[in-house]
């Protein structure tokens, strides 16, 4: 029995660590330099001055400053040609156009060499020029030919360069130079003749240790150090515990909402079967169940608070609680701006819910328990509340117990159209911004909850039913 | 900070007054007006320096005083920490030999919310604060760059000279148009004094190890959230009050705020209401709703048909008043001229004739909005009056097609063409992100272009998927707003062949000879005949390249409540909060 | 002839015994035949078209607007609405889902007067682009089915083999011996060195595949040592991924899946969808099997050597399937809920697709336009409530032990 559970704490605990290398590796597929999204400012004003140097400094700061200079996992797999390194190297693009270079010519060291040379010239043509007039137009080229991906077009671009800098005769003769070995390189490795070829059959396999990007969040999560978030700079365990208590609040009232009435309802159309108003009630929760949510919300926030018709509750947010002097009037102002997105929530689970309980109510009331009480000469009345409500109540028991993930997980469409700052849409403007601090934390947080749920499950099931166990074995 | 300057030069156009205010000397404080915004989107720092929000410009500019700023009637630099405009006094000996003073005297009344006055010092640290290198700000850098010397004097703490080298047509912009940080707020342990600005701009300057720890602690803290959430001060007329995250932002009238004191102020420096409250709604529907049952008092880009219905609607225009001034905004079709396709002109024109201008204009818009003929915008006196805005015409597209040699000979129903070598369909790719805008006008263009055979692929992506394809030039067509300047426009930073550079504004890749020799001329004329004059062949030029679709250019939809009187204003957001009054 | 009709429609579960079942199948098949035949049904394009004598089928042929224009002057540009020709069959609404009428003016309504003639009028009135709302209707109907079935098809056809395999084998039925462990690891192993060596695709892929083909035949060999053999625990490994999907919040599953792939796209939201649903499938198939498994008849099957896999196909996955049909039903229905919420975070479909969905979500900005919220919603509701009907009476039905009997 002991036994039995520590394996399943430990299968719960490696299905996590599993469950946070897929998010990881899932955050990485997006397309899009995150260093460079933060870099740059579309505004072409601010870019007159644009030194390239300038921008890889602050490109590299950026990086360094976010762990996004690390190599991604604990070890790196790259095709046998592949220098040492290579995944070390910033920015992105380079990054990329190099690896391109290599897949093209399968030489390795003379595509670094290349690349060395191309910075080398950056260097020499990019000090600084800080006036609009300056001719950075040879640093500009030597720019976005470290981005080529093309070692054609490359060439090309270096040749033409070479061919209108012979003209000018107040041009150094030594960069001339520095164009040939380019354009030579650039040559050999167009020849694809490498001789490292043999060196190469294995995978080059690079062991990066603790200094890995995964290594570095998740240990960010585990330990106490502070996670902050990359859009504000606050701490995410903060943004989450705020937005949070309000989708606890939010989901938790309407959680209770729809149980409250959905077993009510149940238990009446149990009870009333086939009933003309059951009948019409039944209808009616469908049609909410099937309009979708959005809709539902809008509708409300436009006929309920608008004034277009009524002008009943607050539109949206959460109400001045803050300026609130006691307790009482606080809640007050949180409930009356709670009542319609709540309402909207347990709208929605409302049929599924009572659909639940009433089946439920309908298959115990054809048991035969109930038949031999009802010979036993006890009323309707008793059998209903004392027997087969009690029996009924189990599945939705079971509908408590699987959803509780759910609300933690927040209801991203209500959140919006109410303007409620809980976890749905904190979950989505991160998703978006690409703040993973943010979105880590969450992830994880919701999948401990959810693994760990199941195992809770699982031994209480164990613990209350020893057919399970004779059943597995 | 950089963007509150972006805002602040780019932002001009005809002044809609609905109302306007007596100007009268000092403000009356006593009476409580508390003022309601939506907007709709969180911004992410109050910090101006680090934020991308527009919403966030919007809000500092009232805690934050720049020393100049655009006024929103006069559409002039009006002085606001200074007593006057300086004038450029042009520099003939000394290291500065060939460049331009700017003497700035720093208003003797202006204090920051503490009491402690607005020095040249100030002015210093927050140069010597955007200038520190772990700052992440190099592009605000860049631009102030041209600063190459802050002379403070050593009898008058309200004096401070500038010195700008190299002459550029913004350089007044450039010394006054940016916000200024109280220094021993923003650093409490004077880091930036024990370094000098002339070290900080030396590119080749090695840090010791001390002064490298120095800059670093200064950014640190500079950058935080404390001084982006928690302690946001300035010289403003607003003090930051309350932020709770994703509800609202609020601030307060400072109690004993300078201002007041001055005589004949400027509109920035006059405040009237005593609180305000920046209302984060994100949901356009539900921003309506509040605005309808008066839980908010402003709502600026409303949408144009709820803007119409409203404005008609004689229950809500008895309740509102409706402002829709022009700001100095185009919409525009990017397309990629480096395309095999789009590169030829031909292909850019017929593109341009195929859209249905009327139905965009009337129902997207509402009415609410103009054509341009090009980049100019119309309220521009050097504007192309002589020619018309493109309209639709699908024979003559149908026409422009075949002359330029595109027929089907694949049979696949779509006309191509070999070009270099390779056989190209004239299908074209338009980029768009989630705005309804966006899609709206991708949608339009894929049915019409449909009619003169040219294919249209609608491409939906992420902001930054957006953003990153077109800085990497890979696309086809985007839709883009274009935002113009008060001053005198400058074509080379995006239609000069020598912007077509990585970062460089010229995203479209047009190329012509020509224009860039009008270009160059534009930049050196003297005398504004001249200039006209050029500007106009270089619009012509334009229109009939059309390197891009040049689109309309939309009106602002502002709905106020009638409880206030306001002034509107053809700078962004085309209201000014702190004009508020109750209507008498 | 007519009886033989009539039984083909009594194995749908309730169109004989429930009125309101037939109500709901009839629904359903009005709904797929305009799926099916919605382009004929809403077409700018005619059917038939005469002019200077001669004839063209532009609906039939599809032939895109470029070719027209060079076969009739008459076709450049193509306007189908004013030009005039000497005969015309128009389809029964004269737009497609696409056509954009700004001429007539966004958001026209159906009950006022409309600045056309009665045979091009919009029926159902127009939206904020000046689309007709019939025509969008009827592309609904394809795009919602398309959505809700593809996405479950794709659940099924995952979550059912990996359900039932997972309850049928269990975590120590399915056994291998170490040496085929092992063997397997270094097939992996080289396999992946193959991956990283620097030749082409194709030698990699033809790499790739010989030595997949070496690896089955060593693995044949080898099947005579004996050594001691292990329990591969499949339950746990299939129990493993569906909580992995089920650890992740749904809106996070959706938002990668539509950010990275490139192709964007019904594909995608149904994949998105199937992505999300297939854990529940293969739970429901777990259950069923694994109370199936304990029939005497399965174990007679076990004992007489019949395959496993044989078992498993023929006599467990068949007689599970009926209680996976109802998951599958309200599948569907979810599904088309889902992919609305989609369409109100302006995810998903490509902009130019129409869809109830969206209809309903343009009218969250313009609450006077109710014709954009009725008619749209009546869809959803009506085609929900079959679903929900024809699954509750499967329900009953198999609860009553009639589907069972029917083999």
């Amino acid at each position: 029995m002991i036994l039995s559970l520590l394996r399943k704490c430990i299968n719960a605990i490696l299905l996590l660590w599993v469950i946070s290398i897929i998010a990881f590796w899932l955050s990485k597929l997006t397309p899009g330099d995150e260093v460079m999204e933060y870099l740059t400012i579309d505004d072409p004003r601010y870019n007159i001055n644009s030194n390239p140097l300038e921008l890889r400094k602050a490109y590299e700061l950026i990086a360094h400053r976010r762990g996004l200079d690390l190599p991604l996992f604990y070890w790196s797999v790259s095709p046998g040609y592949y220098p040492q390194d290579v995944n070390h190297i910033l920015p992105l693009d380079d990054r990329k156009s190099l690896k391109t270079w290599i897949d093209d010519s399968k030489n390795g060291k003379l595509s670094l060499h290349l690349r060395q040379q191309l910075k080398a010239g950056l260097n020499t043509f990019c000090v600084n020029n800080n006036s609009i007039h300056s001719k950075d137009f040879l640093c500009q080229q030597f720019n976005s030919a470290l981005k080529t991906e093309d070692l054609n077009v490359l060439r090309k671009n270096m040749v033409e360069l070479k061919g209108t800098l012979i003209k000018d005769s107040t041009f150094n003769r030594e960069s001339i130079n520095q164009f040939s070995a380019i354009v030579l390189i650039c040559d050999t490795l167009l020849l694809k003749k490498s001789t490292a070829m043999t060196s190469s059959l294995f995978p080059l396999i690079e062991w990066n240790g603790t200094h890995s990007q995964y290594h570095q969040w998740m240990s960010g999560l585990l330990s106490q150090r502070p996670l902050t978030s990359l859009v504000d700079g606050l701490n995410a365990w903060g943004k989450i515990y705020d937005a949070l208590k309000w989708t606890l609040l939010l989901n938790g009232l309407a959680f209770l909402l729809a149980i409250l009435l959905g077993v009510g309802i149940g238990i009446w159309s149990g009870t009333h079967d086939g009933h003309p108003a059951e009948r019409i009630l039944n209808w009616i929760l469908f049609a909410l169940f099937a309009l979708p949510s959005f809709w539902l919300g809008t509708l409300f926030i436009y006929a309920l608070t608008s004034g277009e018709w009524l002008s009943l509750f607050p539109s949206g947010g959460l109400g001045p609680y803050h300026s609130a002097g006691t307790m009482l009037e606080k809640w007050t102002i949180l409930f009356s701006h709670l009542i319609l997105p709540v309402t909207c929530l347990a709208l929605g689970a409302l049929a599924y819910v009572s659909r639940q309980m009433k089946q439920s109510i309908l298959h115990q009331s054809e048991q035969l328990y109930v038949k031999a009480l009802r010979a036993q000469g006890i009323s309707e009345r008793t059998i209903l509340r004392k027997h087969v409500i009690r029996n009924a109540l189990y599945p939705v028991i079971t509908i408590i117990g699987g959803s509780i993930p759910a609300l933690l997980s927040g209801s991203l469409i209500i959140e919006v159209i109410y303007s409620i700052p809980g976890m749905g849409r904190l979950m989505y403007n991160s998703l978006l911004a690409h703040d993973w601090p943010v979105v880590f934390p969450v992830l994880m947080l919701g999948a401990a909850i959810t693994v760990f749920s199941y195992l809770l499950t699982d031994i209480v099931y164990k613990w209350a039913d020893p057919r399970v166990k004779t059943l597995q074995s | 900070m950089f963007r509150t300057v972006t805002q602040h030069i780019i932002l001009t156009g005809v002044l809609f007054a609905f109302l306007i205010s007596s100007c009268k000397t000092g403000t009356d404080s006593t009476a409580p007006l508390a003022l309601n915004i939506r907007i709709p989107i969180e911004p992410e720092s109050l910090n101006p320096l680090f934020t991308k929000s527009s919403y966030a410009t919007q809000i500092t500019s009232l805690i934050l005083l720049p020393i100049a700023e655009y006024d929103p009637v006069s559409l002039k630099l009006s002085p606001l920490l200074i007593t006057e405009i300086p004038a450029a006094e042009n520099v003939t000996e000394g290291k500065h030999a060939g460049g331009q003073r700017y003497q700035l005297h720093f208003r003797p009344e202006a204090t920051w919310s503490d009491g402690k006055p607005v020095t040249a010092e100030d002015y210093l640290f927050t140069l010597k604060a955007i200038f520190n290198p772990y700052v992440s700000a190099s592009t605000t850098r860049g631009f102030l760059s041209f600063i190459t010397e802050v002379e403070t004097d050593p009898n008058d703490p309200k004096h401070a000279s500038a010195y700008i080298d190299s002459s550029y047509i913004l350089a007044l912009e450039i010394v006054t148009n940016f916000n200024l940080y109280p220094a021993h707020i923003y650093d409490p342990q004077n880091f930036m004094s024990k370094i000098t600005l002339a070290e900080l701009q030396d590119p080749n300057k090695k840090w010791s190890a001390g002064q490298d720890t120095l800059l670093k602690q200064f950014a640190t803290s500079f950058e935080s959230p404390h001084f982006g959430r928690e302690v946001v001060s300035g010289a403003g007329p607003y003090e930051f009050n309350n932020w709770a995250t994703g509800e609202f932002i609020r601030l307060k009238r400072k109690n004993n705020y300078w201002g007041d004191k001055i005589t004949n102020a400027p509109l920035l420096l006059q405040a009237y209401p005593t609180e305000i409250t920046y209302r984060i709604i994100t949901d356009a529907a539900t921003a309506e709703a509040a605005l309808k049952s008066e839980e908010i008092d402003v709502m600026g880009d409303v949408s144009a048909a709820t803007f119409v219905k409203m404005k008609n609607d004689p229950e809500w225009s008895s309740k509102f008043q409706f402002a829709s001034p022009a700001l100095l905004q185009m919409n525009y079709l990017l397309l990629n001229n480096r395309k095999p396709v789009l590169a030829d002109k031909k292909i850019r024109q017929a593109l341009a004739y195929t859209l249905d201008y009327d139905g965009i204009m009337n129902n997207l818009l509402q009415g609410l909005g103009e054509r341009s003929v090009g980049p100019i915008h119309p309220s521009k006196p050097y504007y192309d009056k002589d020619l018309k805005p493109v309209k639709q015409d699908i024979n003559k597209a149908i026409a422009l097609i075949k002359e330029a040699g595109w027929k089907d000979t694949n049979g696949n129903g779509i006309p191509d063409k070999m070009i270099d070598g390779k056989l190209q369909e004239l299908s074209i790719g338009i980029k768009i992100t989630a705005q309804e805008e966006g899609k709206a006008i991708a949608n339009i263009l894929k049915e019409n272009a449909k009619k003169a055979g040219i294919e249209i692929n609608i491409e939906v992506l992420d902001n930054s998927q957006f953003n990153e394809d077109r800085r990497q030039g890979n696309f086809d067509v985007e839709p883009m707003r274009f935002r113009s300047q008060p001053a005198i426009d400058d074509p080379y930073q995006n239609w000069h062949t020598e912007s077509d550079k990585p970062g460089g504004g010229n995203v479209s890749g047009f190329h012509n000879t020509a224009a860039d020799s009008i270009i160059n001329e534009i930049r050196t004329d003297t005398s504004e005949k001249e200039r006209d004059h050029d500007f106009q062949s270089l619009q012509e030029l334009l229109y009939d390249e059309q390197p891009v679709i040049f689109l309309y250019v939309p009106l602002e939809r502002i709905v106020v409540s009638k409880k206030f009187e306001f002034i509107s204003s053809s700078r962004k957001p085309g209201y000014f909060e702190n004009l508020f009054k109750v209507r008498s | 002839m007519k009886k033989r009709a009539a039984s083909y429609f009594s194995y749908l579960p309730g169109w004989n015994s429930h009125l309101s079942g037939r109500i709901a199948w009839l629904f359903i098949f009005l709904i797929s035949f305009v799926a099916l035949f919605g382009p004929f049904i809403a077409n700018e394009k005619p059917y038939m078209c005469k002019i200077e004598g001669r004839t063209y089928y532009p609906l039939f042929t599809g032939m895109s607007e470029a070719e027209l224009s060079t076969l009739h002057p008459a076709f450049s540009p193509v306007d189908w609405r004013s030009t005039s020709f000497e005969t015309i069959w128009r389809a029964p609404i004269p737009y497609s889902h696409t056509t954009i009428d700004l001429a007539s003016g966004s958001h026209l309504s159906p009950v006022g007067s409309q600045p056309l003639s009665l045979r091009f009028r919009h029926w159902l009135g127009t939206d904020a682009l000046g689309r007709d709302v019939t025509a969008g209707m009827i592309r609904g109907c394809r795009v919602s089915l398309l959505i809700g079935l593809g996405s479950m098809l794709l659940a099924l056809l995952v979550g059912v083999p990996l359900g039932s395999a997972a309850a049928y084998w269990g975590n120590r039925k399915w056994r291998a011996s170490w040496i085929e462990i092992i063997e397997v690891s270094i097939l992996l192993f080289l396999l992946f060195c193959v991956w990283w060596l620097p030749v082409s695709g194709i030698t990699k892929f033809l790499g790739s595949f010989l030595l997949i083909i070496a690896g089955a035949l060593i693995m044949y060999l080898s099947k005579k040592i004996k050594t001691k053999k292990t329990g591969i625990p499949l339950d746990t490994i299939v129990m493993s991924l569906v909580s992995i999907i089920d650890s992740f919040p749904g809106l996070f599953i959706v938002l990668i899946l539509l950010v990275i792939f490139s192709l964007k796209g019904l594909l995608t939201v149904m994949i998105a969808i199937a992505v999300l649903r297939w854990p529940v499938m293969a739970r429901y198939m777990r259950a069923e099997v694994f109370k199936l498994k304990e029939n005497n008849y399965i174990k007679a099957a076990q004992l007489l050597n019949i395959p496993d896999l044989h078992i498993l196909m023929r006599h467990l996955i068949p007689y599970a399937f009926g209680p996976v049909m109802i998951t599958f039903i309200f599948g569907v229905s979810s599904a088309i809920l889902a992919e609305s919420a989609l369409s109100f975070l302006g995810i998903g479909l490509p902009p130019e697709e129409m869809n109830w969905g969206r209809l309903l979500s343009q009218a969250r900005n313009h609450f006077d336009a109710w014709w954009l919220v009725v008619f749209p919603g009546c869809a959803i509701f009506f085609t929900l409530l079959s679903l929900y009907t024809i699954g509750n009476i499967l329900q009953k039905e198999i609860e009553g032990g009639r589907i069972t009997s029917n083999e």
